[in-house]
């Protein structure tokens, strides 16, 4: 394989197509075959493919290999190259024509990465075959640059998806909006959950649109999706409630780290979503690129908050606070205690909320107040700090906008500027506040 | 299912206590596990999180860990599991293994007065999974090994139990998984060789006993095992001495050999050999147990005294040795060195007899093959001895040496 090719063209398609090896699951990867997880895949014919694999996600990004998409091919042929290597040499050679050349060695190489005496029976004791090298040649404006050689892997041994055979797409949703609901929602999950529940998001169907939610647990945000278009209505089936009854439709769930990654990358105008049930993977089709994700057994993941249950609940509004002057007084009391303080919204006090906050750290009570627009009525209750000043961040309002329902147990938040977003935040039944409870 | 207790306060060894917490997730599944660190996460934070509602889920367990040795935090874990109820169910684990428990004095008074204001709570159950067996123990190492076993119906008896615990050493996670590793293949009476056979040795004796058991085979082999330790971060000397060790034994195996002495009665002979007092060890006429009581009694000096002037007729003057300028706080004698297990004697004998006794005896007639026998344990033992040295006082050739040493313990040939 030769071929020449822009430097900024190479990094876009190891960006993408190299995702999976980039990860930090490949990367941290310390099987017997972690040569291979760590490599990606170049193939050179009409078209230029990247392609990488691991057991939660794949990704392929694949364009015609013309010289107006920044190609010249001398020669077309396959590799497999260690993926961060190569996108680290590739990244700091800007504004450079890179030349790939593969030099094949005679006999191949074996590399053994497992030893027969160490196996116990795992069947991790293996050989990789190494091919070749291959050779790296970048040259920019200055006519100078830079070498390098990598360690070239026999293709054959790193299995492909084929994504032909993903199933049909079952929702089609624009680029931007995903971009918009990831941002509002993708907050919420848990950083790391390790049944991969709480660190995913969920599409759901409920009322005839599509939603997009996260939830750790304590706080569900929710989006809906209402540019979505294309929605297989047999497969993709809605929630519905009747009355105290869910009869759930069907969810998909994917893993929140990946599809942040994705939808920042991302530039045609879609992404496709299907979903295959039996091999619990999702598949995200987004024209040159295409990124096959593993979620778990749906069977599994009835504990994820449903949107139904959130959104056939009534909240009443109570009103609404200037965002910066909330911002403010939560960084204060903050200073006291960052995980939750007691709201204290009063109508006899010129409709304002003051906001306490104490600790068992030994602090001294921290007080403020806010202005509260359109108080409806009076409540005390204590909600987490960093639940409300995450919303705030997102929110494109001047005025944080509060509803209740009658229990008081949650709160929700929503935005003028964008209907599609809806926040909920549990309440929390503390004892450091139960002098406050007690007055009434 | 039952109700599930609160508070739960998990100690002891802390591989077991992960698996009470595996356990008691997977019985308790219908709740939400919220696990917290009392040392990384403020009062404030965990405070927070038990008082939090949930979506989805109705109940929660708060999975209290990495308790630190702070008063201020015993006292804020002791109010806030007093807010258990139906809904929210604390579980303290020790993770951090702060808890110390003693094998003779048990759990500290600090921490004991903070289990019993835990113990104040109506439902509160205390899983103790029990400290490492101290250095000495015998009795409830074994015993512990035996109750393990017999969870599993299986029967073992005492000296295999014993033999292995020497090999697994004293950790009780350690045991526990041995055994479970064990019961997938042991039959119900379990014999000294299926533990020998089937045992991964992980105590620091018997880990460096397997480095001696590796170099009585092929070259190959022993270098194997060798690179393996010292990349393990074995410390060279430790290796040239377990050599060394070695061959000091080969050559009074060969010398007695020389002797005329059958290779059963060698075994016998040398696993009595270095046990103090001879005089107790080499009477035939004493059983091992009765050998053993006497042993023991004449460890101490002042029983040793008594022993030489009253039963062996020795002049107490004759004992009259100038006392060290320092005096030792221990009165027990320093011994010799001991085979410590009678399969480690097997082994040597075996070395010798199947390993460099068979391969020479084709090339050497019977009535030389003894004196060749001796003369290249001789040879060995000052190669080796060499090579000691040259390990002990230059840290550069150290691989070299270890090298040189293995190569000579290896070839078998006169």
């Amino acid at each position: 394989m030769k071929l020449a090719i822009d430097q900024k063209v190479l990094t876009r398609a190891l960006e993408r197509g190299a995702m999976a090896a980039l990860s930090d699951e490949a990367q941290g990867d310390t099987s017997s075959f972690s040569c291979l997880i760590k490599s990606v895949k170049i193939t050179v014919d009409e078209n230029f493919t990247v392609e990488s694999g691991t057991n939660l996600l794949s990704s392929k990004w694949s364009i015609g290999a013309t010289k107006e998409n920044g190609f010249d091919v001398k020669e077309k042929g396959t590799i497999l190259v260690p993926a961060k290597e190569l996108y680290d040499w590739t990244s700091k050679q800007v504004k450079s024509k890179i030349v790939l050349t593969l030099s094949l060695l005679k006999t191949p190489e074996v590399i053994k990465t497992g030893d027969d005496d160490m196996d116990y029976g795992s069947g991790q004791a293996t050989s990789i075959k190494k091919v070749g090298s291959l050779k790296l040649v970048s040259r920019d404006e200055s006519k100078t640059g830079n070498k390098w050689n990598l360690d070239c892997y026999d293709y054959g041994q790193l299995n492909s998806v084929d994504f032909s055979k993903a199933p049909k797409s079952i929702i089609t949703i624009p680029t931007n909006q995903m971009e918009d609901a990831l941002k509002n929602v993708a907050f919420s999950s848990q950083p790391k959950d390790y049944q991969h529940i709480f660190d995913s998001v969920v599409l759901e169907k409920y009322g005839g649109s599509v939603y997009l939610a996260a939830s750790d647990t304590h706080r569900c945000s929710i989006y809906k999706l209402d540019q979505a278009t294309g929605i297989d209505d047999e497969v993709f089936t809605e929630t519905e409630t009747d009355g105290g009854k869910t009869v759930f439709g069907q969810k998909i769930l994917m893993p929140s780290v990946f599809v942040k990654s994705v939808s920042k990358m991302v530039e045609g105008p879609e992404i496709s979503v299907s979903y295959d049930e039996s091999k619990s993977k999702v598949y995200l089709d987004m024209g040159e690129w295409k990124v096959r994700v593993t979620t778990i057994d749906s069977a599994k993941f009835s504990k994820f908050p449903s949107v139904a249950c959130l959104m056939v609940k009534t909240y009443n509004k109570l009103g609404s606070v200037p965002k910066k002057i909330l911002s403010s007084r939560l960084v204060s009391a903050s200073l006291v205690n960052s995980s939750m303080v007691l709201f204290n919204f009063n109508k006899d006090n010129d409709d304002s909320v003051v906001i306490h906050a104490i600790s068992e750290t030994g602090h001294a009570p921290n007080v403020s107040n806010a202005p509260v627009n359109n108080l409806v009525k009076d409540i005390k209750a204590v909600w987490g700090v960093k639940h409300i000043m995450d919303v705030i961040k997102v929110i494109k309002d001047d005025d944080v906008h509060l509803m209740v329902p009658d229990d008081l147990r949650s709160v929700k938040i929503v935005s003028e500027e964008d209907k599609n977003l809806q926040y909920f935040s549990m309440a929390i039944d503390s004892p450091t506040y139960s002098s406050f409870f007690q007055e009434d | 299912m039952s109700e599930m207790p609160s508070p739960v306060l998990i100690i002891g060894d802390t591989q077991l206590g992960k698996k009470t917490v595996v356990n008691a997730k997977k019985k308790y599944k219908s709740y939400y596990w919220e696990t917290v660190s009392a040392t990384s996460q403020s009062c404030d934070e965990i405070r927070m999180l038990s008082g939090f509602q949930h979506f989805g889920y109705s109940k929660k367990v708060i999975l209290i860990t990495e308790i630190p040795n702070r008063k201020q935090t015993r006292e804020f874990i002791c109010d806030l599991v007093k807010s258990s109820n139906q809904n929210l169910r604390f579980v303290i684990w020790d993770s951090s293994g702060q808890i110390k428990i003693d094998p003779k004095k048990g759990i500290n008074k600090t921490w004991q007065d903070w289990i019993n204001s835990l113990k104040e709570n109506k439902l509160f159950v205390l899983v103790n999974n029990g400290g490492d067996f101290s250095e000495n123990d015998q009795r409830d190492s074994v015993n512990y090994t035996k109750s393990l076993f017999e969870k599993r119906k299986r029967i073992i008896d005492n000296t295999s139990a014993k033999l292995f615990v020497d090999l697994v050493g004293k950790n009780r996670s350690m045991i526990s998984s041995e055994v479970n590793k064990l019961c997938l293949t042991a039959p119900e009476t379990i014999t000294k060789e299926f533990i020998l056979n089937s045992t991964f040795p992980s105590s620091k004796e018997a880990v460096l006993y397997k480095f001696g058991n590796d170099i009585d085979k092929d070259y190959r082999s022993a270098i194997y095992s060798l690179e393996n330790y010292l990349n393990l971060g074995v410390n060279a000397n430790v290796l040239a001495q377990i050599i060394m060790s070695k061959a000091r034994w080969h050559l009074i195996i060969c010398h007695l050999f020389s002797q005329g002495m059958d290779w059963s009665s060698i075994r016998n002979h040398i696993l009595g050999m270095g046990k103090f007092p001879s005089c107790v060890w080499n009477n035939d006429q004493l059983s091992d147990s009765k050998r053993k009581v006497l042993s023991s009694n004449l460890n101490d000096t002042d029983n040793l005294r008594e022993f030489m002037t009253k039963s062996l007729g020795i002049p107490d003057k004759y004992l009259d040795i100038e006392e060290p300028k320092k005096k030792s706080t221990s009165k027990s004698i320093k011994r010799g060195e001991v085979i410590p297990m009678p399969f480690m004697a097997d082994m040597m004998i075996s070395y010798a007899r199947d390993f460099v006794f068979k391969s020479n005896r084709k090339k050497i007639n019977d009535s030389n093959i003894k004196k060749e026998l001796l003369n290249r344990a001789i040879e060995v033992y000052l190669s080796c001895s060499d090579n000691l040295k040259q390990i002990r006082y230059s840290t550069e050739d150290q691989a070299e040496c270890l090298h040189d040493m293995v190569r000579i313990w290896t070839n078998p040939y006169c």
